[in-house]
């Protein structure tokens, strides 16, 4: 049988508790008992005596057979004392050894005062002795004591008390039982909780806890259960991470390597071939740049060190601003970039640069995917929100791949990635910094037709924020 | 709970249970087939609670998981 910590403790106070109430509890029974049994017998005793002293009292000569045969069925001792405080024997009676009676206390009696008190014989038996004086006319004649033996009583007390303890015992045993099998349902699921946690720390985050109950140790089940999926979630996107960095890495540094190398052995025909080799290597170097920029700013943002400074804005200035920067792009691909926006649109609380990122990313990603068409980017200020949309109508996006676009390096077209360029990253720039700026981020699209990111800024809250600050 | 701890706590509660009767019952001096017979009626009105609170609960877990 296997003894746990938690089920020890648990055990180990309820019986030490158990002990102390059964041992106060039966100390109280015990005196409650004693001192019952010993006030009913000291009552009995005096009602006898108090009877005697009456028939006594009478003068009769039958009186004293009569007391002594109502002695002998009451199952108490009368000794009788003369004017002189010497016992009374019957004709071929032996005189008895009375070492109890102490002359104060004959004295006492023979001046009319009745006497009480309680002895022991050598053997350590217990008796009560009751004295009553006689009274004849206005004087004391003479004197009777009734002895009564509390033998019985003791017994009977002694016999009470072992059966106190024996059924303490049982209470014990009983409570024992029971908190053996309530110790191990109690520490059985703290038990469960620490071997998984102990699996956990060794890196097993895929096992889960089997949560029954609903009560607080139930609620930590979970939250473990919780804890374990968000630790495997962290542990998977980890991973996927470190995976694509280095592809995405490796990449433009083999053709930096490559084409460097061609150069250097003199392998080009002409100038023109060198020339376009160089293109390519600088085209390298600058999305190796723009990668890592991007990584270094996600993960500042996931570090919580960017700080956005935050003041009112037009979000009209910042579109003209940054449509001005990807107008050549678009030309070049022979998109018509248009504007649509609104007149009288409220100004947002937000940060001007990151803002003029997060349009960026956008316009760049709408040119990107779109061949034919045109890019529209549109404003319009509502009461609630504003809203800012981004339109294309490029390849668009497959409805099941929606929910991922905007985790880190997700392409949607995989096999194509390098023919589009982009460095995966610029959908997970565009959520974080708009949910920094208590935006929302939704997207639309249709395959073949075009797709539409949507930012909303609502005032509501922006203003009630304000408001509490 | 394995089987021996499932042993050991019963057999505690039954030893438990009989030191408690005998103790209850041997003021009267009465013989082992009635003292046998009261702990056989005492171990049944322990039994009917626990069942009845047994089976409420088992319905009540099976019919939350449902």
């Amino acid at each position: 049988m296997s003894i746990n910590r938690i089920g020890l403790k648990l055990g180990a106070a309820v019986i030490v508790l158990m002990i102390v109430i059964l041992v106060s509890s039966g100390l109280a029974v015990d005196r409650l008992f004693t001192n019952f049994y010993d006030a009913q017998m000291k009552d009995n005793t005096q009602e006898i005596a108090a009877h005697f002293a009456t028939m006594a009292e009478s003068n009769d000569t039958s009186s004293q057979s009569m007391i002594r045969a109502f002695a002998k069925f009451s199952d108490v001792k009368v000794f009788w004392l003369n004017d002189e405080g010497r016992i009374l024997t019957l004709p071929g009676e032996k005189q008895p050894n009375l070492s109890f009676i102490r002359s104060r206390d004959t004295r006492r009696l023979l001046s009319g005062h009745s006497v009480a008190f309680q002895n022991h014989d050598v053997h350590g038996n217990r008796f009560y002795v009751v004295g009553k004086p006689i009274q004849i006319g206005k004087t004391t004649g003479s004197a009777i004591y009734i002895v009564s033996s509390m033998k019985k009583i003791d017994d009977s007390l002694q016999r009470l008390r072992n059966l106190l303890v024996l059924s303490g015992l049982g209470a014990f045993f009983l409570a024992l039982g029971m908190i053996l099998i309530m110790s191990k349902l109690l520490s059985r699921p703290l038990l469960r909780m620490q071997q998984m946690t102990d699996k956990m720390a060794k890196g097993n985050w895929d096992t889960r806890l089997q949560v029954g109950s609903r009560d607080e140790i139930g609620m930590l089940g979970h939250s473990i259960n919780d804890l374990a999926a968000s630790l495997q979630r962290y542990r998977d996107t980890r991973r996927a991470f470190f995976s694509n960095i280095s592809h995405e890495l490796r990449t433009p540094v083999t053709y930096l390597q490559g084409y460097a190398k061609v150069l250097t052995d003199g392998l080009v025909d002409s100038d023109k071939e060198k020339k376009q080799y160089l293109s390519i290597i600088y085209q390298e170097s600058v999305r190796l740049e723009h990668l890592i920029n991007d990584l270094f700013d996600l993960s500042k943002m996931e570090e919580g060190q960017i700080k956005l400074n935050m003041e009112w804005m037009d979000l009209k200035i910042t579109i003209k601003t940054t449509v001005q920067k990807v107008k050549l792009k678009a030309e070049s691909k022979r998109l018509s970039l248009q504007l649509d926006l609104q007149d009288q649109v409220p100004l947002i609380r937000g940060d001007r640069k990151r803002m003029e990122q997060v349009l960026l990313n956008l316009l760049e990603n709408a040119i990107r995917y779109t061949e034919k068409g045109s890019v529209l980017v549109r404003l319009t200020g509502k009461k609630e929100a504003t809203v800012l949309s981004v339109s294309d109508t490029g390849i668009g996006i497959p409805k099941e791949e929606l929910p991922y676009i905007f985790e880190r390096f997700y392409r949607v077209e995989k096999s194509r990635a390098r023919e589009y360029g982009g460095t995966g990253l610029g959908l997970s720039i565009v959520k974080k910094y708009v949910e920094m700026q208590d935006g929302t981020v939704r997207v639309d699209s249709q395959m073949g037709v075009g797709t539409t990111f949507t930012l909303i800024f609502t005032h509501e809250k922006k203003q009630r924020r304000d408001g509490m600050k | 709970m394995k089987k021996i701890d499932w042993f050991f706590s019963l057999f505690l509660i039954i030893v438990g249970l009989t030191c408690l009767l005998f103790s209850a019952n041997a003021f009267g001096h009465e013989s082992f087939l009635a003292f046998g017979r009261i702990f056989f009626k005492v171990c049944m009105w322990v039994a009917c609670p626990v069942i009845l609170f047994g089976s409420l609960y088992l319905w009540f877990h099976y019919r939350n998981k449902e």
